[in-house]
């Protein structure tokens, strides 16, 4: 009986449950090892006997080769350096904005879900609109007119992708918010912050982590495309903008366009994979075909 | 003469990393023109032993033994075309009516003229309606939903459809898979009726399966009690209800009683008896033994190791457990 | 009528979402570091062009008037003019959507029936490894940015095999008319929509994927075999059916997302569409014409969720109308 009315917290145990039940998409555990690939590189970028990604020391246009494993630009700087250093940048505009969404995701969706009534109302309608709305050419146009430092195309992203993210966390709220254990804590008078912010959240932590995941991916996608158009930080490497450099020289340099394009597809697809095995576990109607297939 | 017999049929589905037994050795026949009666709770394998009838299983089950002796065939040793000449033709089913036990996006009229022309190619249009017509009249329902959509019917109006479509190739069995579940007391009672008056004007056979021992006693005439998976008792409806022999067939008219003056819902509740088809199986994790050997009052050691077979105790009665040897 | 109250109903959220659309815009100007009459003046504008740039959008009057002046403007069709083509926007923008819309539309249509088809394959065998492999080649897939495929397309067929054009819609040496234009703007659509297709076929794949497998072990699926009828006559004349609503409705969801894509491709191929102008307008900070070109598109992408929504209605007998 005590259990029953105590949220479950236990993260640790949680978070095994779930890695074991991870364990056997194969998809999904090729993106989470790819993933860590990724993420050793930007952690350890720095470390790495590399060329300075800046130099512009060496002969242009050489192809890939045993000192250049990627070949050079049009301005003699090393591509695999490059591309690796690339990494940095994607991966924090890619978590940045994911960060940011989810918070703002989590606070409407929660706010909607668990206030209900007139203010549900409004913030599903205004969520339903800004579904609608194609993000990119919005992004656009603000950091056309705002500027495109790599935090201002972090906060933007996040700010115009959280709707996903808030109509998750309100369904979620829904389902919870009648929980025998939220029932418990409003008879011993927990304040409604404290349920949303110890109970309600906490225990709807896993959907939105799956679609966190998600956002990541579709971030650096984003702004790969931000900085193929030329409107990314100016002052990073970053692969969009390496490709749309390339454009120019596909007739005689692929080299230069392709490898950061293979860096965005191992990146983006590692988690991808990742994402969708989670959504996948995380759905009640798999759990239903575990129980039956 | 028996129209239909089983033999030993046993079915087990695979969940996950474990087989389970969900029918085991089960043999009984049906007579001509009668009405047997299968009772079961959830779980006790009755909805598997239509569905192995027919063939339908899903894809984790897999029958292990046995057969099903129809006109002579072993409906289970036939090819898929040899066996869809029977389905509906011979053998029909009245399916567990959901929302979805037919297709939500086509009107009623192309869903039973599809099945019927599958059966009957040379029809021409008029002689299809005609049909389609006349099954819907013998199923009490107005001929007008032929051009609705399923979902714009009432449950009690699905289930008239889905009786019906039974009827449409005159087939010599029909097998009614819980006809009354989800409909309310009144529909419940003149379907049953209904269907009843069908069987006697017509002369088929039928199967009702039904987990409400009123529904059974009230229709069959003859009744198979399943527990776990296994026969336990079989015998005319009457002295099955009058004087049940096995503990469970006793421990269920025993709640009947205690309770028949609450309502079928209650009953559900109370008895755990609506738990989701999906949980079948979850009692038959032992292999030997008898099923019923947590649950019975009279259970000795023999009865945890030791399976019970069935036994011929007085007239046409058999029961399935120890408390009869000797 | 309860159609007709629908019909009105989503006809206001369509008014809300374009209205919404206009007002982050309008937010956008204001709210932006400056003089906002600068902004959509341009860089190189003369100080009275400026003030008469003021005095149209009435950028010298408190905000709710300007509002309300910014509203009227755009209700006439006024999106402001661009500054780099000394063109109003909505000509620039009303010459160039019909030819993205092509390469969108087309895309989008090989790509649904591409997916439907491989759906169809895969289902048959659901979680076999043959399903699971397709599957994860469709999220790699859907990981591939638009520009850089068709950038390598071009590398492999139009540098290294020379099989098809690099760049641009119709040969610019040939002074063909009629059929000869219509055959060389679809040679040279081909790359562009193939690059298009690919990247939408990941999501018409897996709605319709999705949806098969759920729909074959629906109930009516085993009334029908129980009736005699083969597995493969149940699949074409119902489960199909009943599963190709949800990816119709795909399209319109992600419009915006293919429309972002088209974009890009078309300045890969330097196809004279939208997105060209885009990257004009980025170059030269051009305001008004970027402007133009994201309300254009919210309006767009609106206009084919409402027409879904309302064609949903008319295919799907079941629809409530919420």
């Amino acid at each position: 009986m005590k259990s029953k009315l105590k949220s479950d917290n236990n993260f640790f145990y949680k978070y095994l449950l779930l890695w074991n039940r991870f364990k056997n998409y194969k998809g999904g555990l090729i993106g989470f090892y790819l993933f860590l690939v990724v993420i050793f590189i930007a952690l350890f970028v720095p470390f790495l006997p590399l060329c300075d990604p800046y130099s512009i020391k060496f002969q242009s246009f050489l192809p890939p080769s045993f000192s250049h494993p990627f070949g050079t630009d049009e301005m003699g700087r090393d591509i695999f350096s490059r591309v690796l250093w690339g990494s940095r940048t994607s991966l924090s505009v890619g978590f940045g904005a994911a960060l940011v969404s989810s918070i703002v995701g989590v606070l409407f969706g929660s706010l909607a879900g668990y206030v209900g009534g007139k203010l549900d109302e409004l913030l599903s309608r205004i969520i339903d609109i800004f579904l609608m709305i194609p993000a990119f050419f919005l992004i656009l146009l603000i950091v056309a007119i705002y500027g495109s430092s790599i935090y201002y195309v972090m906060l933007v992203i996040g700010l115009t992708t959280w709707p996903s993210t808030a109509r998750i966390v309100r369904a979620q709220i829904l389902s919870l918010k009648e929980r025998e254990f939220i029932y418990a804590q409003k008879v011993i008078g927990s304040s409604t912050f404290r349920i949303l912010f110890a109970h309600l959240i906490p225990n709807s932590i896993q959907p939105i982590f799956a679609n966190s995941i998600l956002q990541v991916a579709s971030a650096i996608l984003l702004e790969a495309g931000l900085s193929f158009l030329g409107l990314g930080d100016p002052n990073v490497v970053s692969w969009g903008k390496m490709i749309y450099s390339g454009t120019s020289y596909i007739f005689t340099s692929w080299w230069i366009a392709f490898f950061p394009g293979i860096a965005i597809v191992v990146t983006v697809a590692s988690l991808n994979l990742i994402g969708d095995a989670l959504v996948t576990i995380l759905s009640p109607k798999t759990e239903e075909r575990g129980a039956y297939a | 003469m028996n129209l239909l017999e089983l033999n030993e049929i046993s079915v087990e589905y695979q969940l996950g990393k474990n087989n389970i037994l969900a029918l085991s050795n089960v043999s009984f026949s049906m007579y001509p023109k009668e009405i047997l009666g299968i009772l079961g709770e959830s779980g006790s394998g009755k909805s598997t032993l239509a569905l192995t009838i027919m063939r339908a299983l899903p894809k984790n089950a897999r029958i292990i033994g046995g057969e099903v002796i129809f006109n002579g065939k072993n409906l289970l040793n036939l090819s898929e075309d040899e066996l869809n000449s029977i389905r509906w033709k011979e053998i029909s089913i009245i399916p567990q009516n959901s929302m979805n036990s037919l297709s939500p996006v086509h009107k009623i009229r192309d869903q039973l003229r599809d099945i019927l022309l599958l059966h009957e190619p040379k029809l021409d249009e008029k002689e299809v309606i005609n049909i389609m017509e006349e099954k819907l009249r013998l199923a009490n329902i107005s001929e007008d939903v032929l051009d609705k959509f399923p979902h714009q019917l009432s449950g009690g109006m699905r289930q008239r459809i889905l009786i019906a479509a039974s009827l449409l190739c005159n087939p010599e069995i029909i097998i009614a898979d819980e006809p009354t579940t989800g409909l309310d007391v009144v529909t419940q009672y003149q379907i049953l009726k209904e269907l009843k008056n069908l069987q006697s004007a017509k002369g088929f056979s039928m199967m009702i399966i039904s987990h409400d021992i009123s529904v059974i006693s009230n229709t069959s005439h003859r009744t198979v009690v399943m527990y776990g998976g296994k026969v336990v008792e079989i015998g005319p409806s009457d002295s099955v209800v009058e004087s049940p022999l096995h503990p469970y067939t006793r421990m269920l008219l025993e709640v009947q009683m205690e309770i028949s003056k609450k309502t079928q819902n209650e009953l559900h509740s109370r008895t755990n008896f609506n738990k989701p088809h999906k949980s079948v199986g979850v009692n038959f994790t032992h292999h030997s033994g008898c099923p019923f050997v947590q649950r019975c009052p009279f259970a000795t050691e023999k009865c945890k190791t030791e399976a019970p077979t069935l036994l011929k105790v007085n007239n046409d009665h058999y029961v399935s457990c120890f408390l009869f040897n000797k | 009528m309860e159609w007709k109250d629908y019909l009105l109903r989503r006809s206001a959220q369509l008014l809300l979402t374009v209205f919404f659309a206009l007002i982050i815009n309008f937010l956008i100007i204001n709210l932006a570091p400056g003089d906002p009459a600068a902004l959509m003046a341009g860089e190189l504008a003369t100080k009275e062009y400026i003030e008469a740039v003021r005095e149209r959008w009435g950028l010298n009057k408190p905000i709710p008037e300007r509002l309300v002046s910014y509203l009227l403007n755009v209700l006439q069709g006024n999106l402001g003019y661009s500054y780099t083509y000394l063109q109003s926007v909505s000509t620039l923008i009303a010459e160039r959507i019909p030819v993205t819309l092509l390469l969108t539309l087309t895309s989008s249509i090989i790509a649904f029936f591409v997916g439907l088809l491989l759906a169809v394959k895969t289902s048959q065998k659901a979680f076999s490894k043959v399903d699971l492999f397709v599957s994860n080649m469709m999220l790699t897939i859907y990981s591939i940015p638009s520009f850089w495929l068709g950038l390598m397309l071009i590398g492999i067929f139009g540098v290294a095999l020379r099989i098809f054009p690099t760049s641009g819609m119709v040969n610019v040496r040939s002074t063909g008319s009629g059929v000869f234009l219509i055959l060389d703007i679809a040679y040279h659509s081909i790359l562009p929509i193939v690059t298009l297709a690919t990247i939408q076929v990941p999501i018409y794949y897996k709605i319709a994927r999705n949806t098969i497998v759920e729909q074959s072990s629906e109930d009516y699926v085993s009334t029908f075999l129980m009736a005699g009828m083969s597995t493969s006559s149940i699949f074409k004349k119902y489960v199909l059916r009943n599963s190709l609503l949800p990816p119709v409705t795909v399209f319109a969801l992600h419009l915006g997302y293919v429309l972002s894509g088209a974009a890009l491709v078309e300045v890969v191929f330097g196809w004279p569409g939208m997105g060209r102008l885009l990257l004009s307008a980025v170059y030269s900070r051009d305001y008004p014409l970027i402007m133009g070109i994201y309300l254009v598109t919210s309006i767009t992408v609106s206009l084919a969720n409402f027409f879904v929504d309302i064609l949903y209605t008319l295919l799907d007998p079941r629809v409530r109308y919420k």
